[in-house]
């Protein structure tokens, strides 16, 4: 039950940071500016949960995300956040979930690996073009640029929940 | 060399079979659940703009009675400008129709007027839509134009129960027929992504080249009745600079949009009559 509840709670998570960086972007919509934020959502989940349990809170993820954007991207986040979510889950003994440090880097990678695939997508089905590659230049550097902020803040809030919960006694034994 | 432990990699080959399955899943059950997740997170956003409208009711609750009174005899005056231009409109529609029995044309197309909050707008390199706050409650249709005081927004791509999502003139994928004012002549009107902090932009192609815009003298686009979503005559932009284009037979240039596009807070649908 406890990873049921851990699971259910680092999916409340991504909607929350989800939600946020959907509040700040519609703020933002005069300016060039849009933050794609979906990197930190898949590095506690890989880290803390069992293998199904990550495959099951990163499909629910993904398919809130893809409900939220236009239909002709399909399934584009539910399925790259469960690639990368079992790449990093299969390397997972490798890094250092306990500190903040590890996890900002593999999000910050995650995340520019979203956005870069995104484009990418776009581009397979639309001509190319330089409006295009400057405003999804300038959504990456400004993506990248608040994303260790805000994941030092959200891998915190997570850890926080899970301590306040009592979810935390078996976090490593999956 | 190091051995091969095919349980080393159990959680790809997982994977790579979960993939497989939801690949194989049929199309009704994956449109059933985007259509489900959408339907969960249409109160969240609901729920935020109402907060919003009672923020601004509270904030206006903080004018003063003088200011009110103001604000009252603004609207009083207002109210009595917009009156003579409805009796106005009646009297031409009047005229229309006398005229379109006399020259037995067959009647345009008329449409429901359908006003609604945005509650959320996504503009980005990737795609360009806004939420507004009325879907299939309202009879909003897939395909709806939607319009603002300063013309077109875009259209309906999907509808949901509370909640439709609206392309934007400014996304790529928005393509209307188009005609200047004053040339009846169909061009065809693309939204063009947002560059920098100026305003907005679309493009025109397959414009006539004996027609000429001029900075001082920009070339106002409207919008035809061709496609059925729109009623002709709303403006799209203006348009002040053409050059010939990659034909070589037609010009082609920047439209220049309405800035407040981008910031838009309330919006009309049109919803066809002949659609109820």
């Amino acid at each position: 039950m406890t990873t049921l509840y851990r699971l259910l709670l680092l999916f409340g998570c991504n909607l929350v940071l989800f939600f946020l960086s959907g509040l700040i972007n519609h703020a933002l919509s005069g300016l060039p500016i849009y933050w794609l934020l979906v990197g930190p959502m898949l590095i506690l989940p890989a880290a803390y949960l069992s293998y199904k349990g990550m495959l099951l809170c990163l499909l629910l993820t993904g398919l809130w995300i893809d409900a939220s954007i236009p239909n002709q991207f399909g399934g584009f986040f539910t399925f790259n956040l469960l690639i990368i979510g079992s790449l990093l889950y299969r390397h997972r003994k490798r890094f250092h979930f306990e500190h903040n440090f590890h996890p900002i880097m593999l999000a910050m990678a995650a995340n520019a690996y979203f956005i870069v695939a995104l484009s990418i997508w776009t581009l397979w089905h639309s001509s190319w073009n330089l409006e295009f590659a400057i405003l999804a230049l300038i959504s990456l550097v400004a993506s990248q640029l608040i994303l260790p902020l805000l994941a030092i803040w959200f891998f915190s809030f997570q850890r926080c929940l899970i301590q306040h919960f009592q979810l935390a006694e078996t976090l490593h034994a999956d | 060399m190091a051995k091969f432990h095919l349980g080393n990699y159990k959680p790809i080959i997982a994977l790579g079979l979960f993939l497989l399955s939801w690949w194989l899943v049929p199309l009704f059950v994956k449109s059933f659940l985007r259509l489900s997740f959408n339907e969960i997170q249409a109160p969240i956003w609901n729920t935020k703009a109402q907060l919003d409208d009672l923020a601004n009711f509270w904030a206006q609750r903080n004018h003063s009675k003088t200011e009110l009174i103001q604000a009252g005899r603004e609207m009083a005056r207002q109210k009595a400008y917009y009156q003579y231009y409805a009796q106005l409109n009646q009297q031409l529609e009047a005229e229309i129709e006398r005229l379109e029995a006399i020259l037995k044309l067959p009647s345009q197309r008329d449409y429901r007027h359908e006003v609604a909050r945005v509650i959320k707008r996504d503009l980005n390199a990737w795609w360009q839509t806004m939420e507004i706050r009325k879907g299939r409650n309202y009879g909003i249709e897939k395909g709806a134009g939607v319009i603002f005081a300063g013309g077109v927004v875009g259209k309906v791509i999907e509808v949901y129960a509370f909640t439709s999502r609206v392309e934007l003139i400014t996304s790529p994928n928005f393509r209307v027929a188009a005609t200047f004012e004053a040339d009846q002549r169909p061009i065809i009107y693309q939204g063009q992504r947002q560059t920098a902090l100026g305003d907005p932009l679309g493009r025109v192609d397959n414009v006539p080249q004996d027609l000429i815009a001029q900075s001082n003298r920009p070339l106002k686009l409207i919008t035809t009745d061709y496609g059925d979503t729109f009623p002709a005559g709303l403006k799209i932009g203006s348009v002040s600079w053409l050059e010939i284009g990659r034909t070589g037979i037609f010009q082609a240039g920047s439209v220049q949009l309405d800035p407040r596009l981008l910031k838009l807070d309330e919006v009309t649908v049109l919803i066809p009559l002949s659609i109820e």
